[in-house]
């Protein structure tokens, strides 16, 4: 029943969402790594990305590459923004103390994101079928365009993101930022400016992904709910504040994911994942692929 | 002078003042020492100069210019090195990270930058060792040897150290105020905060005693040479 062209296209599914959950959870560990506080908004972040890319693709009817570019560099604007515009004053007013409050401005942030959506755009789903119809046929195996796009677009961004942190200056300085900022300034980092970036990147990436995957996920006002879970998940998966270990578990819970659906049966999926939450941290609570690198 | 101190009073949150009016230099060329009891503001003077604190009143002067407003990520385009108190390697990035980092302040001049880095590198054949390993499984000694060798690869004219023998055994003690004495060599006024007395008054030019936010004793450190314990034991 189950052939190796229906195996094939399952890792495909899974490996492809899974990278983009991936690269959700990133930015959270991201932004995690670098404020302190988990951005509750992140999915909003996601479902901003899908409506721009809709709107610029379909209404503007701007080609798809370039609307994704769009719409990516609109985020990473409203990144920067949120976190000038609203993050940075209550940091600065509250000094230590203001995890907590960072923490519920964000949730405010995402309802008022999704009642904005809901009051602009109403309820209606926007969605599209597909950004490249049609199919591959390599022998037996059969494999959508879309799926071929996803795939190459989520592998690309998760290898940019990791050449960026990994080779360049300004990816070192916010490595070096989210470890000891103070040591990071005496260097000559301008650790605001690097929050800003930060914030800037994951929304960027979030609003990315929400574009590339209109065809799966349609923009509504709440749609950023599930991604949310997702993102949680991957970031408890690989530990928290772990931008590698995000990546990396994205598309294991993908691959499970896309398994569990086919093999189990309905309604099993939900139920493996949460297991796999639950046993990674009650087992390993720094998550699966961080390792401790403790000072003396 | 290079750096001025004058009148300082600096404190905490809403509490009482820390410093009370400290007055100290440190000129170009040459090792100024300060040392005290625990608690007695060392740390905070230190903090204040470089930005971490906002000072109540008095000045503080660099150059004969104001520096009172200095956020810390000018200290490097200034010149101005600091060792700050406690550990400030990026424990995961590489030790070569770690040093690139060092270059920040010149990191569009791409072949002085990396050339600092290199030196870095000939120079200590522990670094040399440790190029590719994360800084945080290096040893506290390892980790000392990295600041310190990250803190002069832009040849800062001012370098201000608090605690750099803290914790390290005595060859590495002894490594560490040879290198302060390699950067009053080399051109640097260096303002070195330390708990063992006896090498901050071999180390120095200029010594003084910080006692409850105030200095209570100072002058050329030669002078105090022959009776640093005496020292020790009245003031700290
Ligand atoms: N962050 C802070 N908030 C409030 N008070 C502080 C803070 N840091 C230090 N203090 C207080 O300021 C005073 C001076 O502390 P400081 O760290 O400058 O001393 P020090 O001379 O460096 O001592 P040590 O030898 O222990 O390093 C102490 O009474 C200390 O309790
Ligand atoms: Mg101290």
């Amino acid at each position: 029943m189950f052939t190796a062209d229906v195996l094939i296209q399952l890792t495909i599914d899974g490996v492809s969402r899974g990278a983009m959950y991936g690269l959700m959870g990133a930015g959270l560990a991201l932004i995690f790594g670098i404020l302190g506080i988990i951005n509750m908004a992140h999915g909003e972040l996601f479902m901003l990305g899908a409506y721009a890319m809709y709107f610029a693709a379909m209404v503007l009817g701007v080609p798809a590459p370039i609307a994704l570019l769009i719409s990516t560099a609109l985020m990473f604007c409203v990144g920067v923004a949120m976190e000038r515009g609203l993050i940075a004053p209550l940091r600065a007013r509250l000094g230590s103390r203001w995890l907590v409050d960072g923490y519920v401005l964000t949730i405010g942030i995402m309802v008022v994101l999704q009642n904005l959506a809901l009051i602009v755009f109403g309820p209606r789903e926007f969605g599209i079928a597909a950004f490249w119809p049609g199919r591959q046929e390599f022998g037996d195996v059969v494999i959508s365009n879309e799926r071929v796009l996803i795939l190459a677009g989520a592998l690309f961004t998760t290898g940019a993101l990791a050449l960026f942190l990994k080779k360049t200056n300004l990816g070192r300085a916010i490595r070096a930022t989210a470890e000891h900022p103070a040591a990071a300034q005496v260097l000559g980092i301008n650790i605001e400016r690097i929050y800003a970036i930060t914030f800037g990147i994951g929304a960027a990436l979030a609003g990315a992904i929400g574009s590339l995957l209109l065809s799966t996920y349609p923009a509504y006002p709440t749609v950023g709910g599930e991604v949310l879970l997702k993102a949680f998940v991957v970031v408890i998966i690989g530990g928290l504040g772990s931008v590698w270990g995000a990546m990396l578990a994205g598309p294991l819970l993908g691959l499970i994911e896309a398994y569990a659906t086919a093999f189990a049966p309905g309604g099993w999926q939900n139920t493996i994942t949460s297991l796999l939450v639950l046993a990674v941290l009650v087992l390993r609570p720094q998550g699966l692929f961080s390792r401790q690198v403790t000072r003396p | 002078m290079l750096l001025q101190v004058r009148e300082l009073k600096v404190g905490y949150a809403s509490g009482a003042d820390v410093l009370r009016g400290v007055d100290l230099s440190v000129g170009a060329s040459s090792v100024t020492g300060l040392i005290g009891a625990n608690g007695a503001g060392k740390s905070t003077l230190l903090k204040t100069i470089c930005g971490f604190l906002r000072r109540r009143g008095g000045a503080i002067a660099f150059d004969a210019a104001d520096i009172g407003k200095l956020q810390p990520s000018q200290l490097a385009a200034h010149g101005i090195a600091y060792l700050m108190e406690g550990h400030s390697v990026f424990p995961g990035l590489t030790v070569e990270e770690n040093l690139i980092l060092g270059t920040w302040a010149f990191r569009k001049e791409r072949a002085r930058a990396k050339q600092a880095v290199e030196r870095a590198f000939e120079l200590s054949s522990v670094l040399r060792a440790k190029r590719k390993v994360k800084a945080g499984l290096l040893s506290g000694g390892q980790q000392r040897i990295l600041e310190m060798e990250r803190l002069t690869l832009n040849d800062p004219r001012l370098v201000i150290l608090d605690e750099p023998s803290l914790g390290l055994s005595p060859k590495l003690v002894h490594e560490v105020f040879e290198r302060i004495a390699q950067m009053k060599a080399d051109g640097a006024g260096v303002l070195v905060v330390d708990q063992s007395a006896r090498h901050v008054c071999a180390a120095s030019d200029h010594l003084y005693v910080l006692r409850l936010g105030e200095i209570c004793i100072e002058g050329p450190a030669a002078s105090f040479s022959d009776r640093i314990d005496e020292l020790v034991r009245n003031f700290i």
